[in-house]
Parts: C-alpha cells; structure tokens; sequence
C-alpha cells in the first residue's frame, strides 16, 4: 500500500494485522552503519555508529539509551557510553550475553544495524554543579556512566571533587583499561579501581568495590553519587554511600529492565507505577529506594 | 614507650577510648616494623602471634592454588587492621600477607593482649566486640564477592 515516502506499512503475519507508521516514529528504526568495532574483553565489544539517515539524528544525553535491531535476530536496550559532545557518531558497549546481544557483538564494519532512540531520562549534569561527584560503577555498568565522566572531564570547572571508583570480575574483565588510566593522570580526578581476585601480575587493590567507597575523598555534605552496574551491586553500593554521610536524595541510580517498544507503550519494563524506559533508566535514588527491597520485581 | 606508638594506638579506632591505663599496658605489646615492597608478612600455616594495624602502603592477602598459583583476594591498606588469627585457637594464619608496596605498621604481639584480656575480662570484651565488628565488615565484603555482582 503507498502512503507516501514517511509511511512504512507493517504486517503481522501471525494476526494479520496491518499497522502504518510514520517514517519518523520511534518504533521505526532508522538505518545505522557500524564504522568502527573495538573488543573491550572477551566478551564485550564497542562499536562505533554512523548514522545513514542524517534526519534521524537526535541529540542524545549521557544515560540515555537506543533500542539497537541486529536485523533478523531482536532488537534491545543499549546505553550510550560514548563521548556525548560528539553527536555524529554513537558509540555503544555490548556484552555477548545471548541471542541479539551475541547477534550485535558479531556485526563488523560496513554492517547495517536499527536504531530507535535515544530513550530515556538523563545522569543530572546540571543537578551536579558545583559539588563532589562520586561515579561507581561496576562491571559493565561502567559504558552507561562512561558519558558523564567525558561531560565532566570537557567542563571540569563546573564540578568539584570528582572521584571514580570502578570494580569488575578480574583484571582482564575491566572495561576501557587505556581510558582509565588516562582518567588517573588526572590530577584533579580520584580513580580508583578493584577486582575480586586477581594474580601476582596485578598490581592493583583486590575487593568488592563497596570497600573503595570509604577511601575516597569527597565531602558528604556537598556530594552526589551516581551509580551504575546490577542490581545487587548498586543496593550494596547505596548503602555504603549513605553509611558514609551522602544524603539519599543526592544519590542517582540507573535500573535496568526487559524492554520491547522503549517509549512507555507496552509496559515491558513497569517498575510499581513507573516504566524504566520513559521515568528511567536513571532515577534519584529515592524513587526507586522501595523496589530494591521487593524480591522477584 | 614510644610516643609514636602511643599516638597511633589511643587514635586507632580498634582502640579509640579505651582506659589510659590500659592503652599503657597495650604499648608494651606493640613495635614499629616496616615491611619493603613485596616482603612476605606471613605465610599461611605459620603461628599467627601478631596482628598489624597498617599506618601506610597496601598489604594483599593472597591464597595459593594448585593450578593458578597465588591468587589475591583482598587488600588492606592505611587504617586496617591486619590478622585476627592471634585470637582463636590454633593461631596459625590461614592466608599469605604481602606488602605490596612499602608498608609501614605497628605490630603488637597477640600473646601479649590475650594475656591482658585474660587479667582484665572488661578489656576482653570491649575488644572482642571492636574486633567483631571489623570482621563483620570483611565478612560482608567477602560475601558480595562471592555473589559475583558484577554479573
Ligand atoms: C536501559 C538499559 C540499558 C542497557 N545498557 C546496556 C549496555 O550498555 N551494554 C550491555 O551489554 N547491556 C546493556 N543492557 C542489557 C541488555 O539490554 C541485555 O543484556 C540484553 O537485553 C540481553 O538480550 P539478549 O537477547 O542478548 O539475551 P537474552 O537471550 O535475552 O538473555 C541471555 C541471558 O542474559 C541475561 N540477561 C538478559 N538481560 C539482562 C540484563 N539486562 N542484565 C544482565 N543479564 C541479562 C538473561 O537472564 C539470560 O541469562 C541494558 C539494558 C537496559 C534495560
Ligand atoms: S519498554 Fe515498553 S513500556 Fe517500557
């Protein structure tokens, strides 16, 4: 059926229904290109995004997210963990954890993959001003929040004391080993980071990344805290943030549920009376503080 | 007596507030020692007759396996504590300690507080409720990394 170049028609083959989209509407996916990939770890891969369709881009803001399509195999969530200062190109990290994601890390150069978004709520930049930023993260939770710390970086005077702390499985299980050391030569940026358990070949601090939280230097009266990585690490982080004098509601966390439209349509990713895609992913810890404490949401 | 070692005792939170007189008695257990980089502070097996409180640098406790060699598991740094083993029967070690950088401490001789503690069982218990808490915090650590959650 012809409605014009900005209508796609879809049919539905199993209810035989036939929907019409405008070209321009978020559930169609606009045609990307992957320029460039780069292997994090063994199982992570970062690729790097050329847009095909100029008039789809949108600006994107760290913590935000695009619904990526390997075509053929789904469509998920990924964050964007690119530097967002640069808006021609869009880089996400993606770990190999099954169908779509194996399907995504596989794509190379010159690859074609769909692109909606970007979705979602944004890391409080401007919330930030002027005080101690705390950034943990923790295994791949370290590509979401990777954007505020290249906005803090590019507009370092508007923050105070900014410190990071980072833990991951192993040594060899880290994300961005070059970058973070280009953080720690940094000499106005705390950087610290752990594994679980390493070998006589490295020569950094061993533990759960809640025991760097009370060696880092920031004022709790003026800080806030921006934590990303699974659930059970931000819970455990939250309260040895909290232990450690930060006020609750300077705390921001960013959730993470299974999605399918990414626009606050199919209710994939309610969280209470909330939907992760459209009120999150990232929340002021107060919103969310009562769902880390019910099992099975 | 070290006033030294007296500062750094009556400032140490496993100590903080404890009886002057008792603090008196618990610098007569205590001596500086300075371990250079990658020195062995003990080894898993041997008798467990100190504990550190560690001043500056960063200790690893590290296990030995068969098939990967050394593993570390955790690292201390200024203001832990090193050893609890001196407490509990058999007082032996159940983990490697290496300074993994220059490392500087105050040493005290757990005979010798096993000792005080039995003279003064008030002492006993304040210190075996400090020492509980710090264990409790590692506990708690070890826990979550065991639950892997970075997962
Ligand atoms: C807002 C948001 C942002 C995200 N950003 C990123 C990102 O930047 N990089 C990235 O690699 N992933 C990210 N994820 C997670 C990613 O969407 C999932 O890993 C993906 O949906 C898995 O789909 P799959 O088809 O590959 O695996 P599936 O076949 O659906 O699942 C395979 C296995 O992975 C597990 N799994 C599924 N989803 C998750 C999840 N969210 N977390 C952990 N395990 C999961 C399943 O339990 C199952 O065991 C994000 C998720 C959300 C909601
Ligand atoms: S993914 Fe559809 S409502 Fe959130």
């Amino acid at each position: 059926m012809q409605l014009g170049y900005n209508w796609l028609i879809y049919m539905d083959n199993d209810s035989n229904s036939i929907m019409a989209f405008n070209r321009h509407s978020p559930l169609i996916p606009g045609i990307f290109e992957v320029k460039s990939k780069s292997k994090e770890t063994h199982d992570t891969w970062s690729i790097v995004l050329n847009n095909k369709e100029p008039c789809r881009v949108e600006t994107f803001n760290p913590g935000q997210f695009n619904m990526l399509y390997a075509y053929g195999t789904g469509e998920i969530p990924i964050s964007i963990s690119g530097d967002c200062s640069n808006q021609k190109y869009i880089v996400h990290t993606i770990r190999d954890v099954g169908k779509v994601s194996h399907a995504l890390c596989n794509l190379k150069s010159g690859d074609q993959v769909g692109v909606r978004g970007p979705f979602g709520t944004t890391w409080p930049m401007d919330q930030l001003k002027g005080k101690d930023v705390v950034i943990i993260g923790g295994g791949i939770g370290l590509a979401p929040i990777r954007p505020v710390i290249f906005h803090i970086l590019e507009n370092r005077d508007d923050y105070n004391r900014v410190a990071i702390a980072y833990g991951a499985r192993a040594p060899e299980e880290m994300l961005y080993p070059t970058q973070i050391m280009d953080w720690r030569s940094h000499l106005d940026m705390q950087v610290r980071v752990t594994v679980d358990s390493a070998s006589p070949k490295w020569h950094g601090q061993v533990g759960v990344v809640t025991t760097l939280i009370p060696r880092l230097n920031f004022n709790p009266d003026n800080t806030a805290a921006l934590v990303c990585g699974p659930e059970i690490m931000i819970r455990f982080a939250v309260k040895e943030l909290i232990s450690n004098g930060i006020n609750p509601d300077e705390i921001w966390v960013s959730m993470e549920r299974n999605m399918k439209c990414g626009i606050g349509l199919s209710g994939h990713c309610q969280m209470g009376s909330m939907f992760v895609c459209k009120d999150g992913p990232v929340f002021n810890y107060m919103d969310v503080e009562r769902y880390f404490r019910i099992k099975e949401l | 007596m070290s006033n030294f070692i007296a500062e750094q005792l009556s400032e140490h939170p496993i100590f903080k507030g404890l009886p002057f007189i008792t603090l008196n008695d618990m610098i007569d257990c205590a001596s500086e020692k300075i371990f250079s980089r990658g020195s062995t502070i003990f080894l898993e097996g041997e008798d467990a007759n100190y504990f550190y409180l560690i001043l500056s640098g960063a200790v690893d406790l590290s296990l030995h396996t068969h098939n990967k060699g050394p593993i570390a598991i955790q690292s201390l740094h200024n203001g832990d504590i090193l050893g609890w083993s001196w407490l509990f029967s058999p007082f032996v070690w159940h983990f490697d300690a290496l300074a993994r950088e220059k490392t500087n401490t105050i040493r005290i001789d757990g005979k010798c507080i096993r000792k005080l503690c039995k003279d003064n069982p008030e002492l006993g218990y304040e210190l075996m409720n400090r020492f509980s808490k710090v264990m409790l915090d590692r506990l708690n650590a070890t826990r979550l990394q065991l639950v892997d959650i970075y997962g």
